[in-house]
């Protein structure tokens, strides 16, 4: 029978010895095969080669960290890898302080870790705490305890430290990572992938928080139900013809949802088509409390298709809801157009932490071909063409008495309930009223 | 602003877009100084512009104050943030009315505030090229060149 599934499990022997057999008795079957450091001891080419010969082809990597960090590899074993990947340090610049071969304080089994990470085959990371159980006779050594981490503290700084599991045995260790392994979002298979429900807990929503617009509460509605955690709907799609104050509103949306922690909030405009790495360059840099790990590497080579997807895996990795807003959306670029409705649209469809608001003259057509369709609103912005809601603008808003109700009835009649027109007028109607 | 004149103006422009940017463009300007609307033609002519972008476009006589006169038109509200560049943009109706009128009213001042845009673009980054083709692309009396 073909594998079609391999998975390394990483350990250092001395604290977990038992768990690599254990683990592979629960992970090994006709079609999945689980293999360990000590499968590859024997035979030509050093063992940190043959380890990441196997990582480099494997399905998952699921690593246990304690406090014991095991054996170094020699010098001339850590200078081969480097050879064989000679951007090692540009891939996982986070890593480069430690890579000289001399002085390297990795031992094999956290080169494990990094190895898969440098390949990104997904890693699943295991934090052992006092309740799990170890290998009898093992003893603590506060020199192992500070190379595990110093390890701990580079895996965050890799942004790897996102998905851990506590475990108390192996049997716990092989429940978890079916689960995760199962729900694991990881390139090709990422347009595929679901997620665990509920995981990002949105904040209860307030009603409107005033704001400096003309009549907009059915829309103000809409955008807040979006953000309630029973929304049935993740994507808001918003169009009308440059004059209905679409950005105006784009505005006060932020300003809402940045009223409301923990949600991170980040804008996009696509006018004059920028290009898509610029675009999410900048939403990355906006989303404060995401971590962009993944795309941050990507963004130091050229290619776009794996930054594109690392954007998406990293976002869907959040611990925090949020919000994009997508402004101009008539002025994206074929790219980004494909990026945000086949990519970002199926995972707000699949992913609850993530909402998204698009606006623009033209936005993305609903039709029952899209898969997205089930949890997007589409609607038309419309003009503002009762007098009363801008008399009550004028008055509660910019607290203009002076202008007669008649003259703003003729204005808005004039302007056609153009926002944009009436929304710059009447603000400067008050230093003549 | 006089409400009656305000009210007149906008009856004019019968609902149609461009004139309705241009009537509350002219409104917004009727107190301020000329060299201001001067400033906002050529603000008008790119699509998108930045403070070192603004200076190169203005006439000679207004660039020694550019800064000022850059941070009074970014602050009116025919002005927006153009995001992606860290600059801004007239708004689009506005900025295609007001290209409109400039190109029917003033050609030979298009003309000049045009190439002194496809100039001031002159680099080679995408944004810089796709700026200088609109503009090298765009003079009177090609009238459906013109809003861009």
């Amino acid at each position: 029978m073909t594998i079609s599934r391999r998975y390394f499990i990483s350990c250092a022997s001395a604290e977990f010895r038992s768990y690599r057999e254990e683990l592979r008795g629960y992970l090994a079957g006709p079609d999945t095969e689980a293999k360990v450091q000590e499968d590859f001891t024997t035979g030509p080419a050093t063992l940190i080669e043959k380890l990441d010969d196997y990582i480099s082809g494997a399905s998952a990597v699921l690593h246990l960290i304690g406090k014991w960090a095991g054996s170094r590899p020699k010098p001339a074993e850590v200078r081969a890898i480097l050879n064989r990947y000679s951007d090692f340090a540009e891939v996982l610049p986070e890593l480069k302080e430690w890579l000289d071969p001399e002085t390297c304080p990795f031992t094999y089994t956290q080169w494990e870790c990094y190895l898969a990470i440098h390949h990104r085959i997904p890693c699943f990371i295991y934090f052992a705490d006092d309740a799990s159980r170890r290998e009898p006779g093992w003893v603590e050594s506060p020199q192992e305890t500070a190379a595990q981490q110093a390890h701990r503290e580079r895996l965050h700084s890799l942004g790897h430290d996102w998905a851990s599991f506590p475990f108390a045995d192996a049997r716990e260790v092989a429940l978890s990572f079916y689960r995760a392994f199962e729900n694991h979002v990881s390139g090709a298979a990422f347009a595929q992938a679901t997620f665990e429900p509920a995981r990002i807990k949105w904040p209860e929503v307030p009603p409107v928080h005033p704001y400096r617009l003309a009549d907009r509460e059915r829309e103000l509605g809409l955008f807040l139900g979006l953000l309630s955690e029973q929304s049935p709907e993740r994507i808001l799609l918003l169009y009308g013809p440059s004059d209905r104050g679409k950005s105006s509103l784009l505005a006060v949306f932020e300003q809402q949802a940045l009223a409301l922690p923990p949600i991170a909030c980040a804008r996009a405009d696509f006018k004059i088509g920028p290009s898509l790495r610029d675009v999410l360059y900048n939403l990355s840099q906006d989303l404060l409390g995401v971590r962009f790990a993944r795309f941050e590497r990507e963004l130091q080579r050229p290619t776009d298709d794996p930054l594109r997807r690392a954007f998406l895996q990293d976002l869907s990795e959040t611990q925090h809801p949020v919000l994009l807003v997508l402004d101009a959306y008539e002025g994206a670029t074929d790219e980004a157009r494909i990026w945000v409705e086949q990519g970002l649209f199926g995972l707000a469809r699949r992913f609850d932490g993530l909402r998204v608001v698009v606006a623009g003259q033209k936005v993305p057509v609903i039709d029952a071909s899209v898969r997205w369709a089930s949890v997007a609103r589409v609607h038309e912005l419309p003009p503002i063409t009762d007098p009363r809601s801008w008399c009550r603008y004028l008055r509660e808003v910019l607290g203009v008495t002076s202008i007669p109700d008649d003259h703003v009835t003729t204005m808005v009649k004039a302007a056609r309930g153009s926002p944009r027109f009436l929304g710059t007028l009447l603000p400067n109607l008050q230093t003549a009223g | 602003m006089d409400i009656e004149e305000t009210i007149r103006l906008l009856q004019q422009a019968k609902g149609d877009p461009q004139s309705l940017a241009l009537v509350t463009l002219d409104l917004l300007l009727a107190s301020k100084p000329e060299a201001l609307r001067r400033a906002v033609e050529a603000a008008a002519v790119p699509h998108w512009f930045d403070e070192a972008i603004f200076a190169r476009l203005l006439d000679d006589d207004l660039r020694s104050a550019a800064g000022d006169w850059y941070r009074e038109i970014v602050a009116m509200p025919f002005c927006e943030p153009f995001r992606q560049r860290g600059g801004h943009n007239v708004h689009e109706a506005t900025r295609r009315g007001l290209r409109h009128r400039l190109a029917a009213q003033d050609p030979q001042r298009f003309r000049d505030l045009t190439r002194r845009a496809a100039t001031t673009f002159a680099g080679n980054s995408v944004a810089e090229r796709i700026e200088r083709a609109f503009r090298e692309n765009s003079s009177p009396p090609a009238a459906s060149l013109i809003p861009r």
